[in-house]
């Protein structure tokens, strides 16, 4: 570099010197002319390069940044998903990508898509079940197996006047509704049963109803849906139909109908009837049109109401069972054994007595009323046309119970027996019967022998009667040999000592007709009654 | 009103408030591609003003030849004008923060404002 001039040495200078001077400056100038564009050439050849480098390095900067952005996306979208806003266009401008990001994210749309498609379809399937179990005119809820309400279906929450939403979570018996729904459902919970069925009162708006609940574990045993149908209308028919045909049983007897191998009313036909062998019991009230006479019909009901209200228990007391009234007659059937029928009769009595005593104090004429037993074969049945039939008893053997009620009248005693009974009594020592009479009634041309029960008769008549035993006994067996004379003494000692024996003065009167119309070698002791 | 445009880039100047701003990215390839802003700037020098300012704030990216071209602009201001400059510029710019103040070692009447 040129050494600084000093300007004052210069003055000295010579005109060559100047010269030289002038001259090495020039070159200097020159030089560092030079030096000069070299220098720039420098800079600019260093700034070329470090642009080149510098642009490309900020060129990759600038992709990767973009990159990194689309990165972003992804994973927000990614976040939207999880927060269900995603939509599927979201990706659009990463899914163009001709890279591995780019398969990424049309991966992840797919993925979305599918999973955006099979949430739509489980919706449908979940409108479409929801609206099928709304439909259904039953309760449906869904328990778990802790006794808390996971859902129930719109028909239950509308019966009760709220909606699902309010039952979800609940206890089971938060609505007090029904305390034996819960204990049904605790006891399920705690049985292995797999699924149970129970008729279920639910209160409702203050009124009790009836549901029929089918429980059923569900998901492998881990919680359980219950099913339930109003049943209150049918339970309501069913014990109006019960009501119904307890009212009919009153008609109808059960014994009745267990005769007949009927199990209700609603099965008897017309027609329908059974055969078999029974002690038949007829009771008739003495003279009741005399003592009807007087009555108004409203008066003549409530008598025969009231009489037949107080006899009738002592049948079914002993394993009988009325076959019908015929106005103030009972006609009753003993299936089982004789004595049943023969102990009602004598309960008949005592009840009658007792029911006599009532009237006497209210001022009224005490009854008097005949029993007559008979073991036959019956015909139980009924009768009549479609649509009005009873129950009626078809038979020889029931008329002739009848004819054998009507003789006590005849012979002044309370209750006859026929020999069909006698003879097929359990213990007949137990009773006081005795023999009274062999007889054929008008229509039959059996003759039979009837009995006096004494148990039947009040202790006045059981008094007289010991009292008049023998000679009444004697009596018969001289009329039973046609021994007329005799007999009619003996029936007349029997008449001195009571006077008002029914039957020793029956016999008398029999004897004066036998006199004159038997011969007493031909007799047969039977006597033919011709009158009903 | 003038201005340059490129694909990252433009610059624009205001001959109202007597400013030019660049905005975006200037990554040019070389002086010639950086020929027509060079020329820009020169013909608002020769154009009588007396101040001058560089809006540089939202200027992204600068490369070496950009940073050669405003460096040769603010050594002719020096040499040849008298011009006041100003220049904006940001520190939250990368380039800016490390390479404006030499700006002012080229030029030192330059007026520095950075945020």
């Amino acid at each position: 570099m040129t050494q600084k001039i000093d300007i004052e040495i210069l003055k000295n200078y010579s005109r060559e010197d100047l010269i030289n001077l002038i001259q090495k400056l020039q070159q200097d100038l020159v030089k560092s002319q030079q030096n000069n564009e070299d220098i720039e050439l420098l800079l600019e050849t260093i700034t070329d390069f470090s642009t080149g480098l510098e642009n490309e390095i900020h060129s990759r900067n600038k992709e990767m940044s973009s990159y990194i952005e689309k990165v972003k996306l992804v994973t927000k979208a990614a976040i939207a998903v999880k927060e269900g806003t995603f939509e599927e266009n979201h990706l659009d401008e990463v899914a163009c990508r001709d890279d591995p990001l780019g398969t990424l994210a049309q991966i992840f749309q797919d993925m979305v898509r599918n999973l955006k498609a099979r949430e739509t379809q489980l919706a449908d399937a979940k409108a479409q079940l929801e609206a099928v179990l709304n439909a259904v005119p039953g309760t449906i809820s869904w328990i778990s197996m802790e006794g808390f309400y996971i859902g129930v279906n719109q028909h239950l929450a509308k019966t009760l006047n709220l909606s699902p939403e309010n039952f979800v979570g609940k206890e089971l018996n938060f609505l007090k509704s029904s305390p034996e729904f819960s204990e049904f459902i605790s006891e399920f919970i705690e049985s292995s049963e797999n699924s149970k069925t129970a008729e279920i009162p639910i209160y409702i708006n203050g009124e009790q109803c009836y549901y029929l609940i089918v429980v059923q574990r569900y998901n492998d045993g881990t919680a359980l849906v219950s099913v339930g149908i109003d049943i209150t209308e049918r339970r309501k028919a069913q014990k109006d139909l019960e009501l119904e045909r307890n009212a009919f049983a009153r008609f109808v007897p059960s014994e009745y109908l267990e005769f007949l191998g009927r199990e209700n009313i609603v099965n008897i036909q017309l027609g329908d009837h059974v055969s078999r062998e029974v002690s038949i019991l007829f009771s008739d009230i003495r003279s009741f049109t005399t003592i009807a006479e007087s009555m108004t019909p409203q008066e003549i009901f409530n008598f025969v109401n009231n009489y037949l209200g107080a006899v009738s228990p002592v049948i079914r007391n002993y394993n009988g069972f009325i076959m019908k009234y015929i106005g103030d007659s009972i006609m009753a059937a003993f299936p089982k054994c004789p004595n049943d029928a023969l102990n009602a009769g004598i309960a008949h009595i005592d009840r009658l007595n007792e029911y006599n005593r009532g009237r006497k104090r209210a001022g009224y004429i005490p009854i008097s009323i005949g029993i007559g037993l008979h073991i036959g074969h019956i015909m139980l049945g009924i009768v009549g046309e479609s649509q009005r039939f009873q129950g009626d008893a078809l038979s020889d053997s029931v008329n002739l119970a009848a004819r054998i009620e009507s003789l006590t009248k005849i012979y002044g005693i309370n209750m006859l027996i026929s020999d069909s009974v006698f003879n097929n009594l359990e213990n007949p020592q137990n009773y006081h019967i005795y023999f009274l009479d062999r007889v054929t009634v008008k229509g039959r041309k059996e003759a039979i022998n009837l009995y006096q029960v004494l148990d039947a008769e009040d202790e006045k008549t059981i008094d007289f009667k010991l009292k008049t035993q023998t000679e009444f006994n004697l009596a018969l067996e001289f009329y039973q040999q046609g021994k007329w004379n005799q007999a009619q003494d003996y029936f007349q000692k029997v008449l001195n000592i009571n006077e008002v024996d029914k039957t020793a003065l029956l016999y008398l009167k029999r004897i004066e007709i036998l006199k004159t119309t038997i011969d007493p070698h031909n007799w047969d002791a039977v006597w033919h009654f011709n009158h009903k | 009103m003038q201005e340059i445009k490129g694909e990252d880039y433009i610059v624009i100047y205001n001959p109202e408030t007597e400013s030019i701003s660049f905005q975006g990215e200037l990554t040019l390839g070389g002086p010639s591609e950086y020929q027509p802003i060079k020329d820009l700037l020169e013909q608002v020098v020769e154009s009588e003003t007396s101040a001058v300012t560089l809006d540089l704030l939202k200027l992204e990216f600068l490369n070496s030849s950009g940073i050669s071209m405003l460096s040769k602009f603010m050594l002719k201001v020096k040499n040849e004008k008298n011009i006041k400059v100003t220049i904006l510029g940001s520190n939250d710019v990368p380039w800016q923060s490390k390479s404006i103040k030499n700006f002012k070692r080229l030029l030192p009447s330059a007026e520095l404002k950075i945020d």
